[in-house]
């Protein structure tokens, strides 16, 4: 087993470092689709180890990928959040309640359909939820400032809204005396958690506020996980009120963890690849999903400025979503089918995103 | 004075945390001890850095607390676990010792190198030998080893010439100071060990053969040189591939060489490579060699921060506390030798060769520490009497190496950063 890993190690470090390569010597603006060629090629390398050679994802390193996968879910998860300053809120143009109430309307609609035919609240959340899934911050994004430009407007709200369903699915999960209450205590620990930094800040230097917080963030994952709380939250929400109290320190923080972001989801790609189970019923449902999302989209485009293609222009589903997901299932609140049928949906969405842009660059 | 009274309160607060949730069932709690165990880590080593000592001697005493031998804070299995940082720390530090290694200041200090380190290992391996053999009939716990004492006194004799350059490198990092003291103490650690690889191989399969009924043959000490050289070879292709990286592709390099040194380590498990070893020669071709060495500088000393405050505490956690008692006379006895060998060994070397005054008087206390290397002879020498019906002198050996290991961490990282910061003084810094 140890020869096999290694052998995978080597083979995604060249196929980085090639593709890397390459891509300097491409334009930039096809650099999007080397980094979907390097996020198929990890996460195909994942599947490949777990199904055909003799790694098991159960066996004795099952234990380090699901502390890894969640330590990664979690960083990136706050290194997300670190981007929501108050005062990009305010400057949200007025189209975007437009949008966000068509997608709740839609979202409504899936999960009642879905309610219909399941009967049961959680099978129903998920596909809406998948369907919600947005564009808020695309991760393999070349140029993330720019990025954040761009669809700021259409994404700033998605993670927290994405992050509140995924709450009251966990609630819908499970109920017990005693669950407000407890939620609510570890979030007035998690909101004190940036003013404990701010005063780190003061008292040493960045390297060690730097490991202070990751050990805030570790510390978070257990319990919000005993809850069935995706770890996510705590993160996110961690994230956006560091951001809002002291901006320096945030933005030295994202300085430093937006230099792994890009390796940090490659690696989240290959273990979303080794808990990946296809069937073709995973793929048709989440093959329709995609079409409802499409003509969503591009409806919504229409509505907005008569431009159908900049609202399927936005259908990618993004990397937040997908960790969003990951912590989801590594702390056992959904199974690896529904796991299974988000990564087809993002990757025919991404495929399809990246094959429109390719189609209006070149022409 | 209200910073230090909030760092105790915080250090105190994670103990007590740690000591609360030790029974409580968690998913994940590994992940929940792990945080804490940062927490006590990074403030343990902010006192120990107003108390003027190495921070790293800070890290290491956290270890010693949060060890299940200790307090029982900590489950040993968790710790296992945590010791996977050592597949990165191991590389990456041995790059970092290796970058040290200019060869112009090695050319330059050749002579001085080599004498004392030849002097160092020869006199330490032949007055450990004697010294052992006698204190040993003495001191040895269980009677029953006085009949091994020729044994026992080779590898004691052997442990006196292992001398740790990962300790060295975190405190010429974190006092930022090079000059000739520090760049003659690493260089001679560093040749040291590989003396010592090659004496611990040869006295190994030497005291194999004369306790089992096999035939010697030179056969057995081929795996060695394989070693050894097989694991230059392959630091030097590490150092071509990382210049490629750090040339063409140019980004996200701090993760790649992460994962170069991972693999390095796993491949030291697999094919039985040296990964310290492929590090130092890794980091020694880069900096002598490659146009990039600046940018790989800066990379190691960003990185280096993180990989400490995980690396040095774990390092200590799995150091069982309780065995020193047992063996408590006979380490003291060692140490004090040790620094006698030492001593003498810099005084000779002074008169052979040009050694300046300061590294003549306080050259000795950089060669203190023991460390990691230790441990590893220890657990291959346990290992090998396993297999010939001779546990008790694994043990034996197992436990005053911890035993040398842990006195030596704490004594042996402040004398060298007193060293090191007197050196400031009497030289000037050549970088």
């Amino acid at each position: 087993m140890k020869y096999t890993l290694l052998l995978f190690f080597i083979i995604l470090l060249f196929a980085y470092g090639l593709t890397y390569y390459f891509m300097h010597e491409k334009r930039r603006r096809d650099a999007r689709f080397y980094f979907l060629f390097l996020e198929l090629i990890f996460f195909l390398s994942g599947y490949i180890l777990s199904h055909f050679t003799d790694v098991s994802i159960t066996g004795s390193y099952s234990n380090y990928f699901k502390f890894f996968a969640l330590i990664l879910t979690t960083v990136i998860g706050f290194t997300t959040a670190l981007q929501f300053q108050y005062s990009h809120v305010k400057r949200i143009p007025p189209v975007f309640p437009i949008i966000l109430t068509v997608k709740i309307i839609v979202l409504t609609m899936l999960f009642i359909l879905f309610f219909i035919i399941t009967g049961y609240f959680s099978a129903a959340m998920m596909p809406a939820l998948i369907f919600f899934a947005g564009t808020s911050f695309t991760f393999v994004s070349f140029r993330h400032s720019r990025g954040m430009r761009k669809i700021i407007w259409l994404g700033i709200l998605a993670p927290p809204i994405v992050l509140a369903l995924y709450l009251i699915l966990s609630i819908a999960h499970i109920v017990q005396d005693g669950f407000i209450f407890t939620f609510a205590l570890l979030l007035i620990c998690t909101t004190a958690v940036p003013y404990i930094m701010h005063l780190m800040d003061h008292l040493l230097d960045f390297d060690s506020v730097v490991i202070i917080m990751l050990s805030f963030l570790l510390i978070m994952i257990p319990f919000f996980a005993n809850m069935s709380i995706t770890p996510l939250l705590p993160a996110f929400f961690c994230g956006v009120v560091l951001t809002n109290i002291n901006h320096k320190s945030a933005n030295r923080f994202y300085k430093l963890f937006s230099k792994a972001e890009k390796p940090a989801f490659f690696l989240i790609m290959f273990i979303a690849g080794m808990h990946f189970t296809f069937s073709i019923r995973i793929l048709l449902f989440a093959s329709i999903l995609v079409i409802i999302k499409l003509i969503v989209n591009f409806i919504t485009g229409r509505l907005i400025d008569n431009s159908g293609i900049r609202g399927l222009l936005l259908s990618a589903v993004g990397g937040f979503e997908l960790i969003a997901i990951l912590s989801l299932f590594f702390v056992n609140i959904i199974s690896s089918y529904m796991l299974s049928m988000f990564i087809v949906f993002l990757i025919i969405s991404q495929i399809i995103q990246s094959g429109i842009i390719y189609g209006r660059l070149h022409n | 004075m209200a910073d230090f009274i909030i760092e105790i309160i915080c250090l105190a607060s994670s103990i007590a945390g740690l000591y609360f949730i030790r029974d409580a069932s968690l998913p994940l709690k590994p992940l929940l001890n792990l945080g804490l165990i940062l927490i006590i880590t990074v403030f343990n080593g902010k006192l120990f850095q107003r108390m003027h000592l190495p921070k790293i001697t800070g890290y290491m005493v956290a270890g010693l607390i949060v060890s299940p031998y200790s307090f029982g804070l900590n489950p040993a299995s968790y710790i296992r676990e945590f010791k996977l940082i050592d597949y990165f720390a191991i590389t990456f530090i041995g790059m970092q010792a290796g970058s040290e290694m200019t060869l112009g200041i090695l050319k330059k200090n050749f002579k001085q190198i080599m004498v004392i380190t030849l002097l160092v290992a020869s006199i330490s391996i032949v007055g450990g030998f004697f010294s052992m053999l006698v204190a040993g009939k003495i001191f040895f716990a269980d009677p029953r080893l006085v009949k091994y004492s020729v044994y026992l006194a080779l590898f004691l004799g052997i442990f006196e010439v292992a001398n740790s350059p990962v300790t060295i490198i975190a405190i010429m990092n974190e006092l930022k100071i090079k000059n000739r003291y520090t760049h003659i103490t690493l260089g001679v650690t560093i040749i040291k060990d590989f003396i010592l690889v090659i004496s611990f191989t040869l006295i190994l399969a030497f005291v194999e053969w004369k306790l089992s009924a096999m035939n010697f043959s030179l056969a057995n000490l081929t795996p060695v040189f394989i070693e050894i050289f097989g694991s230059a070879f392959l630091g030097w292709i590490t150092a071509l591939l990382l210049t490629v990286h750090l040339k063409y592709v140019q980004v996200n390099s701090a993760v790649v060489i992460g994962i170069i040194a991972f693999i390095l380590s796993m491949l030291g498990d697999t094919i039985h490579i040296s990964p310290l070893i492929t590090g130092v020669s890794a980091g020694f071709f880069i900096e002598n060699y490659s146009e990039k060495k600046a940018h790989f500088e800066n990379l190691l000393s960003d990185v280096s921060p993180y990989i400490y405050v995980l690396f040095f505490p774990m390092a200590s956690a799995v150091l069982d506390i309780r065995v020193i008692t047992s063996v408590m006379v006979l380490v003291l006895v060692r140490l004090v030798l040790r620094k006698v060998f030492l001593l003498s060994s810099f005084y000779i070397a002074g008169k052979i060769t040009e050694v300046d005054p300061f590294t003549r008087k306080y050259g000795w206390m950089g060669l203190i520490n023991q460390s990691g290397i230790t441990l590893a002879l220890a657990i291959l020498i346990s290992r090998t009497m396993d297999s010939l019906g001779l546990p008790q002198i694994g043990m034996y050996i197992k436990t005053i190496a911890i035993a040398s290991i842990i006195i030596t961490d704490f004594y042996g990282p402040p004398l060298f950063k007193l060293a090191v910061s007197r050196s400031r003084k009497y030289f000037s810094n050549t970088e």
